[in-house]
């Protein structure tokens, strides 16, 4: 069977490596000012309203990148995929413990919008919210989540589907 | 104008991360640390196997061919292959089935002396339907006809390429307990300065009786409970369900009906069972609930055509909702091809989903067509075909000519620049290289000048040089840019 791979192996001629210019080097303290609610409500959402994953994701994700120093080309985008994984990692390891969810109680205006993203898959939430409410384009979001621009493109048709299903459209109260 | 999802999706624009996350940040990483790259992790991880581990569990291979016929394959063994040709290339396949593989990064030397490299985008973990399902007790055979020298096994549990192994080899795998895990291949050839590293998913599932023989017209669900496992046989095919979500009992499952299993993974099978299927239970199931149903009697779903079957059990004290993507149908039947022509590309994909077909998806520079829609396909609209089968679709590419490139020094004649868009599917990299890893085309000695730095790192404007002389001009966002024709450079 053929079918798109999540991952493309593209060949390139060797050339050497090179490092970032001076100028070029992440100010992650600057990074993290601009871009870390951005990536708390990508994983808040990705979760489902975890509020207490989202934070200790998003700081353990921006602490890594420091630690990671130069050697990083797109900062940001490394820190979003470190903050799904351990994100990830986390929901995964309450399932397994078969512990309850603890997490903060989402605040009322919002606890609607919560059940729905809970009714979509976590990529779904996070393509639909990089896309729409950090406003990337389909190949910014590819990098941020780690996966192709034709699987973005998948995720936001049918979440944005469902969504419509679920709070409905323009003028309906439903 | 907005619609009223998009006003409440905004919402999440005024959520305020804790004050306590910047002081969070500041206590420094408490996990183990991710390395650099996850293409560089698999490739130190596979090195510093060897290095640890020396030759105690490496399989010595011999590396003195014959030259004649290629090895025998025993056709009731999982049977590991592993190619030198233009590229490696490593496959791990049993009773037709393949799993995936994860290739890590690696450099080649090429007939003409020059050396391509490749580098994967960073994967996710394996999905459930990656694992290659292998019977324990199952004989592992290695074919390693091009000579690898050496060839080191490690076989890890989960889901994760990234991580080590323990060694093991081709005779140990066979008694291997049922569980999920990756083996790891690392494999050494002239060709290349270090061994290239290959992860296969594979499931060691409890042997099955082999007295056992389908059942014509009946279905079987069966439910495990350590670890939990929901599985649909009809006709020999097994199909394994996707458990979307657990509960211990005091706990409220996900509200709503309709368990979201999330069909966007492309490549998901449906399993053909016609509407008057007898369907029987093994294992313990306590519950079952259809959404929308009170009814607690465990039944196909009607219709006809591609249906989710999704439900909600209880087994040994766990709730589950589970789905599994069907298609309803008498044997031979047949799909029509939809009219895609002009769909844009993400809802092609959803129309072809909905009646049963899955896609591929070439693209095609089409200047007068508007960017990512769907050319055509193939075969083409109306074609009746078997559901599962791959409809190829050909997506346009707008090519954008860019415009303002200021002065340039080029290698060719205006007459010669031919211009180019950017592809679809990109490597997320940065800086010089996410220009050539995406363009392809770059010879050693090529370089890469950020010419025009405009508002940022998207706006930049870069000057690809060869002997001194520009032969591309790239818009650093865009990746479209004008190139010498015969340069290479993003295939002109």
């Amino acid at each position: 069977m053929s079918r798109p791979t999540k991952m493309t192996t593209v060949e390139r001629d060797l050339s050497d490596e090179r490092t970032a210019p001076a100028s070029r080097l992440p100010d992650l303290d600057a990074l993290f000012r601009e871009e870390g609610p951005g990536v708390y409500r990508t994983i808040y959402a990705f979760t489902g309203g975890r509020a207490d994953v989202a934070e200790e994701a998003t700081a353990e994700a921006f602490a890594r990148a420091v630690a990671q120093g130069s050697t990083l080309r797109d900062p940001l985008a490394w820190i979003y995929r470190v903050a799904f994984r351990v994100a990830t990692d986390e929901v995964r390891r309450d399932r397994r413990r078969r512990e309850p969810e603890e997490g903060v109680a989402p605040p009322p205006e919002l606890i609607g919008l919560v059940d729905a993203l809970r009714r979509l898959t976590p990529n779904q939430r996070a393509a639909v919210v990089l896309r729409h409410v950090l406003g990337l384009e389909v190949h910014e979001v590819a990098a941020r989540m780690g996966i192709a621009g034709s699987t973005v493109r998948v995720h936001l048709h049918r979440a944005r589907g469902r969504l419509r299903e679920l709070l409905g459209t323009e003028g309906d109260d439903g | 104008m907005t619609e009223r999802w998009e006003r409440e999706l905004g919402k999440l624009a005024k959520i305020q991360p804790p004050t306590g996350l910047r002081r969070r940040f500041h206590e420094g990483p408490r996990g183990e640390g991710v390395p650099p790259t996850p293409a560089r992790q698999r490739l130190a991880a596979g090195l510093v196997g060897l290095a640890v581990f020396g030759f105690a569990g490496l399989l010595m291979m011999s590396v003195f061919r014959d030259g004649l016929s290629p090895s025998a394959i025993d056709p009731d063994a999982a049977v590991l292959t592993l190619t030198a040709g233009i590229k490696p290339e490593a496959s791990l396949t049993f009773g037709g089935d393949a799993a995936e593989v994860v290739t890590a990064a690696y450099c080649w030397d090429q007939p003409n002396g020059a050396q391509a490299c490749a580098d994967p985008i960073s994967p996710e973990p394996f999905a459930p339907s990656a694992f290659l399902e292998v019977p324990a007790g199952t004989r592992f055979q290695l074919v390693n006809d091009d000579g690898a020298d050496p060839v080191a096994l490690s076989l890890a549990t989960g889901d994760d390429a990234s991580v080590v192994g323990t060694p093991t080899t081709v005779e140990r795998l066979q008694g291997a307990a049922p569980g999920y895990y990756v083996l790891t291949v690392a494999a050494s050839w002239d060709q290349s300065p270090a061994p290239i590293v290959f992860s296969f998913p594979i499931e060691i599932v409890p042997d099955a009786p082999p007295s056992e023989v389908p059942e014509p017209g009946v279905a079987v669900v069966t439910v495990e409970t350590e670890p939990l496992r929901v599985t649909l046989t009809y006709d020999g095919t097994v199909q394994r369900g996707m458990i979307e979500d657990t509960w211990k009992p005091g706990r409220e499952p996900r509200q709503g009906a309709d368990p979201p299993c999330d069909f966007s993974t492309i490549g998901d099978r449906l399993l053909i069972v016609p509407g008057s299927t007898e369907l029987r239970v093994e294992g313990e199931l306590e519950s079952f609930t259809l959404p929308g149903d009170v009814a607690d009697q465990v039944r196909l779903p009607e219709g006809r055509g591609p249906v989710l079957w999704a439900f909600r059990g209880e087994t040994a004290g766990v709730g589950f909702d589970a789905c599994f993507p069907l298609f309803l149908g008498d044997a031979g039947a047949t799909v029509p091809v939809p009219d895609l022509t002009d769909r844009p590309e993400q809802g092609a994909y959803g129309d072809l989903g909905d009646v049963g077909l899955l896609w591929d998806v070439v693209f095609e520079h089409a200047p007068d067509e508007r960017q990512w829609r769907v050319l055509r396909t193939e075969p083409p609209a109306g074609a009746e075909l078997a559901p599962n089968s791959v409809v190829h679709l050909v997506v346009s590419t707008r090519i954008v000519p860019p415009s303002d490139i200021g002065e340039v020094e080029w290698a060719c004649a205006p007459q010669d620049r031919v211009a180019f868009g950017g592809p679809h599917l990109r490597l997320g990299i940065g800086g010089d290289a996410y220009v050539t890893g995406n363009l392809g085309g770059a010879r050693r000695g090529d370089e890469l000048t950020l010419a025009v730095l405009v508002n940022g790192p998207y706006g930049d404007i870069w000057h690809w040089v060869r002997d001194g002389e520009v032969i591309a001009v790239v818009y650093y966002d865009s990746l479209d840019g004008v190139a010498c024709r015969g340069s290479g450079v993003a295939g002109v």
